[in-house]
């Protein structure tokens, strides 16, 4: 290469490039109303939002008041308002049931920013009636828990006990997703008074083998998927034959009726809400994550077979989760898309979820 | 921008020291002071438009003004910004066409030449090759000598290991060399 450059080449090459890409920089003056622009920005993007101004809100309220304006609603932010906020559903057992995203963005450009840290809009349950079901899987050491919509697979009543059979009975659509609850279960009843569900399994539900870990996950499983499934349902009293339990699997559940535990020691640190697994779609394809990383950053890659094909990243929430979505451009092909949170000391990576998908 | 309209309040800047204690407004006012032109710059070096590095360097900063209240932290909202940046730059690029991006950049010789400073023709020719690399390459080379960032904040703004940076910079820098040396 530099043996016929001759005397042309610079002598240090990283200098030179330093020192060219400083003085082009120079030549580049930028307008001077940014800070009038941004400030215009800002307030299209907070009017309206009620809340007024001030540096007292919490991240969540400004995220809240976020989606509000976008999804013209206002929610907050507790307990089960993020299993509203999904757009598409996988329907792995029926017809599509077509959603459109209840977080729209308002332009293009804001697709880098956080959306929404998980408030649910009425236009959510647009989503076909369909069910959230929570699942559990061994994630870097640890069983969290994940989050897919079903179809309901017939026309129940009642949303709590129809997801809770199908998340007894139903298949995961993601393969890495697992149900430690003995299939053989079955539901004996299901009430719900006064915001409490008490639900009685039969005997089958306690002959299940897990470590303690796993099975507070799997506790908290049917938690989250009763509570997300019927918002009337705050608590949960687990029965098996008939007797409350104290222990399952060897292991203490924990005191009843039982509650959510807080997101950040349960759920999975990042969900890829879209593409779902096994969804086709044209392109670009829109790539949505639900999670919490250090500074938010989520590394998002996109394989296809063994070769890696794009990586990006997107922008979520530390301490709490948000919802953050991104393009890909990609030819025609089936790839995984992976994510992975960043180590704050070493940089590493670590993957999160991973969904399998074509482009047409 | 008045106060009754509620979104942006704030003209004054408290003492650096004072960050965490910041509202948003604060926050974006005193990071614009900072950073803003140096971003706008770097976003243009990735877009060779001033205008649309612009946009991309506003829409990231409004997009810090309402993250702030998770960063309180000026370090930390600077990487937001560079992120948002280069990621704003990646999804301009993605929308321009193509043939735009692929054609040669306006008085690469002729102009510089009258000049008669072999300064200039040398960074006209740099600034070119670095214009022609693919972009992986052309973010790490510009993150690294533009900007002058670390193989760790280069990794983070980039959203990739730090392993990738030194690939993608060094793959850069050798076609850099071998496109000056194609030149001369």
């Amino acid at each position: 290469m530099s043996d016929r450059s001759g005397p042309a080449l610079p002598d240090d090459l990283e200098d030179a490039v330093r020192r060219a890409l400083h003085e082009e920089a120079a030549s580049m003056e930028p307008a001077g109303d940014g800070l009038a622009r941004i400030r215009e920005g800002v307030r299209e993007t907070s009017s309206g939002d009620g809340t007024g101004a001030g540096g007292r809100r919490t991240l969540l309220a400004v995220a809240a008041a976020g989606v509000a304006i976008l999804a013209g609603v206002g929610v907050a932010l507790a307990g089960r308002g993020d299993d509203a906020t999904v757009a598409t559903p996988p329907t792995p057992t029926s017809a599509p049931t077509t959603a459109v995203s209840a977080t729209p963005t308002p332009s293009p450009s804001v697709s880098a920013s956080p959306t929404a840290a998980g408030a649910g809009s009425p236009t959510a349950s647009a989503s076909g009636g369909a069910l959230p079901v929570y699942y559990v899987a061994d994630v870097a050491g640890q069983t969290r828990l994940y989050r897919e919509f079903h179809a309901p697979s017939a026309a129940p009543a009642d949303a709590g006990r129809a997801a809770l059979e199908e998340m007894l009975h139903g298949e995961p659509a993601d393969p890495d997703y697992t149900s430690l609850w003995p299939r053989s279960t079955s539901v004996i009843s299901y009430e719900v008074s006064d915001g409490t569900a008490t639900v009685d399994l039969s005997a089958d539900a306690a002959s299940a083998s897990a470590g303690p870990e796993q099975t507070t996950a799997s506790v908290q499983q049917l938690v989250y998927t009763l509570t997300a499934a019927d918002p009337a349902v705050k608590r949960v009293r687990l029965l098996v034959g008939g007797q409350q339990v104290k222990t399952l699997w060897g292991h203490p559940v924990g005191d009843q009726p039982l509650q959510r535990a807080p997101a950040l020691d349960v759920q999975g640190l990042i969900w890829i809400i879209d593409p779902a697994q096994g969804t086709t779609s044209g392109s670009p394809v829109t790539v949505r994550v639900y999670g919490t990383a250090f500074e938010g950053n989520v590394v998002l890659k996109v394989f296809r077979g063994a070769t890696e094909v794009e990586s990006t990243f997107v922008t979520t929430a530390m301490g709490s989760f948000a919802e953050a979505s991104t393009e890909i451009d990609l030819a025609p092909g089936t790839y995984s898309v992976r994510a992975y949170d960043e180590n704050a000391e070493d940089g590493t990576l670590t993957e999160r979820d991973s969904k399998d998908f074509t482009v047409r | 921008m008045s106060g009754s309209d509620g979104a942006f309040r704030s003209d004054t800047v408290p003492a650096p020291g004072d960050e965490r204690r910041w509202d948003a407004d604060h926050a974006v006012t005193a990071l614009y002071g900072a950073h803003y032109r140096q971003l706008v710059r770097l976003a243009a070096l990735l877009l060779h438009d001033v205008g649309a590095a612009e946009e991309v360097v506003q829409e990231a900063f409004i997009g810090l003004h309402g993250r702030w209240p998770g960063l309180r932290d000026s370090g930390a909202a600077l990487g937001y910004l560079r992120r948002s940046v280069v990621n704003g730059s990646r999804s301009a690029l993605r929308h321009r066409d193509v043939v735009e991006r692929h054609a040669p950049a306006p008085g690469v010789d002729g102009a510089s030449a009258e000049e008669g400073a072999l300064a200039a023709l040398e960074r006209r020719a740099v600034v070119d090759a670095v214009r022609a690399l693919p972009l992986r390459q052309r973010e790490a080379v510009v993150l690294r000598y533009y900007a002058d960032l670390s193989e760790e904040e280069v990794a983070a703004a980039m959203g990739i290991s730090r392993g990738s940076v030194k690939t993608h910079t060094s793959r850069g820098l050798a076609a850099v060399r071998e496109a000056l040396g194609r030149a001369s």
